[in-house]
């Protein structure tokens, strides 16, 4: 049976899909909070707490607590780190766009100082620092709606602020748009981070923060995830061939942007700089200090993927490099490793 | 008269120690660049001679007052002037106890009860200027601020590994303990009026403080200071904390 | 031997609000438990703890002040209108000086008519170092300059008639906190019936 051709129709179709596609792609969600309020689920890096599958903004409580800690920052060396939730990156915060964040901050007793938050995904003075400043043993609370979707750096604004940053105080917020993200088998939470120790690379033992190096812009270690080998070895992030991956990718700084590129993977989709749009097919993307990209792709083939930052000497000297091992049969019609290796007779002597 | 003379020198020598009673020290006044911008100067302030106390009040000190005076006891002082943590770390209300050091700085005090101790020896609190000027000196120089590597030390001010931590010599005042593993306690710490976010202070609302902005600072350099002007700035009068605790200063006639 | 009762309601008729010595015990967390000294616009010497027995709203501020003073008087007169007239009766606003030494109780007095102040507000000045301890209790923050001016906070505070505080409100206009007004009137009705 032949349809007719009715260019009306099609028309108002392609009117229809590109209102869709041009512009704010997803609808805001402005409307009236719904249900019972809800504890926020965080979770410490490299896990990200369970995608949201309410329809409706929701009243959102958030507590979220400050330890300073001594922690490992490389094989011997250890620092005094000040972290968000006990971890550096801190806590992973997943909220819905429209939602009403309570948001509790305390600050633990043993603290030698106080403490607050700017999370760039408030829309207000400071991005509520200037709400929590929190003493040792304190609690504040200050409450913001989520008026933007997108991925989100927080951290301590704390004068001297660049010294609360460089010792690890910051984190990510993720806030969905209303119909939330596409579906992905893995999601992971991978922060970068440059610090400037008194000792140089490798210096053995409890090494103090250098303000000279930090103002001079010379790090000693960039890492992800607070320490050299969070992500390596027996701490390498897991998946199956096939699976697809997305990693929500933060860069607290304090200085350095970061090249992230995973080798031997290409990104099908780069939401860049954390935004609602995506690039597609990318191999490295930027992301900015204090500020953050979604990466997705699917896992084809088995092996160790090498996430770096490809400023490539600080991977290779200070520490920006991790580890993504997926298991699964070999696939060789995409990939077949080495097929041969063998000596060719030497011809002519070039050059001549 | 020459019989005098050694008598005459040794008052000399002694003086200075003495100036302000026995446990003071006297510090010689002078110009001095603060690291917080106060308003009237871009630059020196004047610091006039004064005495402060050798050494940060400790915890056998202070159980001392509490005798003399019970109604500071941690068991009976109005909410008012403490906070829940007053003297959390004493095994009762009366002492420290024998798990707690007796010469170690006395903290988990709030400033009400830090400014009746020094009343009541007709003391008084010194001035946050005061505490940096004197606090500016190392082993060796009255300012030692020049030194890059001695700031660096500072930025561990209030932690257990404090530079004046353990038995430190004292400065060249002859002060001890000033960068120690306890904040202190300064008079006018309610006048340190900044903003809780610095990011925005020198676009200040000149309302907020009557015709004032925010205090700014006027070498960001000076870590140790900024984090100390954060932490003092941020408190109530109230307040005690695990890092806090303070010494008395005399004004010199 | 039981007391009659009506020796009971003798004592109960002679007790007078505002006496130390007959009140109960203040609450911990009352203001009035400071040692201080106020002498008032008219000249009247008493004790900071004198002003118990009635809700207030107190705030701080010095008589040579003319940028944000005069605002926080037409807060405080804006925050008096939004009451009824039986309200305004059952609470007072007190005005402290942050600058005893010059603010007399003349001057005081002559900023009062300045403003045209309701007769019914109390202008204060604190004894010489007492400004220092009432401002600390109060929470208002404030640096004397060079020049004679004073930086201060500027707060107007609710305090229950026996000195606790019950809100805070920020004065950066002369338009009253919506919130502040509403405290205002509940510490009313809870003091409207007699507890003694």
């Amino acid at each position: 049976m032949k349809r007719k051709n009715n260019p009306l129709l099609y028309y108002a179709l392609a009117c229809a899909m590109g209102a869709t596609l041009a512009g704010n792609a997803f609808a805001a969600d402005n409307g009236a909070l719904q249900g019972e309020p809800i504890k926020a689920v965080l979770t410490a890096p490299p896990m990200v707490p369970p995608p949201i599958t309410r329809s409706a903004p929701a009243k959102v409580i958030v507590d979220l607590e400050v330890v300073e800690k001594e922690m490992k920052i490389s094989d011997g060396v250890t620092y005094n780190f000040w972290t968000f939730g006990g971890s550096v990156p801190g806590s992973f915060i997943r909220v819905r766009q429209g939602d009403t964040v309570e948001f509790h901050l305390k600050n633990h007793h043993s603290s030698h100082m106080p403490h607050n938050i700017d999370l760039h995904a408030v829309t207000g003075t400071g991005g509520g620092a200037e709400a929590t400043f929190t003493l040792p043993g304190h609690e504040t609370q200050f409450t913001f709606k989520a008026l933007n979707p997108g991925l989100y750096v927080y951290h301590c604004a704390m004068p001297p602020v660049g010294m609360h940053i460089a010792n690890g105080m910051y984190g990510l917020i993720l806030v969905e748009p209303p119909e939330g993200l596409p579906k992905v088998d893995k999601e992971f939470y991978v922060m970068q981070g440059d610090f400037y120790t008194e000792g140089k690379y490798g210096e053995p033992g409890l090494q103090p923060f250098s303000l000279e190096k930090a103002i001079d812009e010379h790090p000693t270690y960039v890492v992800f995830n607070g320490a050299e080998g969070s992500l390596t070895g027996d701490n390498a992030l897991q998946a199956k061939a096939g699976e697809t991956i997305r990693m929500f990718v933060g860069n607290g700084g304090p200085n350095l942007v970061s090249s992230f590129h995973v080798i031997g993977e290409i990104f099908d989709k780069v939401y860049t700089e954390g935004g609602s749009k995506y690039q597609e097919n990318v191999q490295t993307t930027l992301v900015p200090a204090g500020g953050a990209t979604i990466v997705e792709f699917k896992a084809d083939v088995p092996g160790n993927f090498v996430l770096v930052d490809h400023s490539i000497f600080r991977t290779f000297h200070k520490g920006s490099l991790g580890i993504l091992k997926v298991d699964g049969e070999a696939k060789h019609d995409i990939y077949t490793g080495q097929q041969s290796s063998k000596e060719y007779p030497q011809g002519e002597p070039a050059g001549k | 008269m020459y019989r005098r003379l050694p008598a005459l020198l040794l008052a000399c020598l002694v003086a200075p120690a003495m100036a302000g009673g026995p446990g003071y020290v006297g510090v010689p006044g002078g110009s001095f660049r603060s690291a917080i911008r106060y308003e009237e100067s871009g630059d020196a302030r004047s610091v006039a001679a004064f005495a402060l106390m050798e050494r940060a009040v400790s915890n056998a000190d202070f159980a001392r007052f509490v005798e003399r005076q019970p109604q500071w006891r941690r068991d009976r002082v109005p909410a008012l002037f403490a906070g829940p943590g007053y003297l959390g770390h004493w095994e009762s209300a009366t002492g420290p106890g024998a798990a707690v050091a007796a010469d170690a700085p006395v903290v988990q005090v709030s400033w009400y009860a830090a400014d009746a101790y020094c009343r009541a020896q007709d003391a008084r609190l010194p001035t946050f200027l005061e505490w940096e000027y004197a606090a500016a000196a190392d082993a060796h120089r009255r300012d030692a601020r020049g030194d890059q590597g001695w700031q660096a030390l500072l930025l561990n001010d209030a932690t257990a590994r404090a530079l004046d931590a353990g038995d430190a010599p004292p400065n060249a005042y002859g002060i001890h303990g000033l960068h120690g593993v306890a904040w202190e306690w300064v008079d006018d710490f309610a006048t340190l009026m900044g903003d809780s976010d610095k990011r925005g202070a020198d676009d200040g609302d000149k309302l907020k403080y009557c015709g004032a902005t925010a205090l700014a600072f006027n070498d960001r350099q000076h870590y140790g200071v900024m984090k100390r002007f954060a932490l003092l700035s941020a408190l109530q009068p109230v307040n005690t904390l695990g890092n806090l605790g303070f010494r008395c200063a005399r004004s010199q006639p | 031997m039981k007391m009659p009762l009506s020796f009971l309601l003798l004592g109960l008729a002679l007790f007078q609000p505002g006496t130390p010595a007959a009140a109960q015990a203040l609450p911990g967390d009352s203001l009035y438990q400071l040692d201080a000294k106020v002498t008032d616009q008219d000249g009247n010497a008493g004790h900071w703890r004198d002003l118990r027995g009635k809700p207030r709203v107190m705030s701080m501020f010095y008589t040579n002040c003319h940028l944000m003073c005069p605002l926080i008087i037409e807060n405080g007169k804006a925050v008096q209108k939004q009451l009824t007239p039986a309200e305004r009766a059952r609470v007072e606003m007190v005005m402290i000086s942050l600058d005893p030494a010059r603010d007399t109780p003349q001057a005081l007095r002559d900023t009062a008519q300045r403003h045209r102040v309701p007769t019914q507000w109390r202008f204060l000045q604190p004894g010489v170092n007492d400004a220092r301890a009432i401002a600390s209790v109060l929470d208002v923050r404030y640096r004397p300059r060079d020049d004679g001016s004073i930086n201060h906070t500027s707060v107007l505070v609710l305090v229950d008639a026996d000195g606790r505080v019950l809100a805070r409100s920020e004065v950066s206009s002369a338009i009253p906190d919506p919130a502040f007004v509403a405290a205002v009137r509940t510490a009313l009705s809870a003091s409207a019936s007699p507890v003694h």
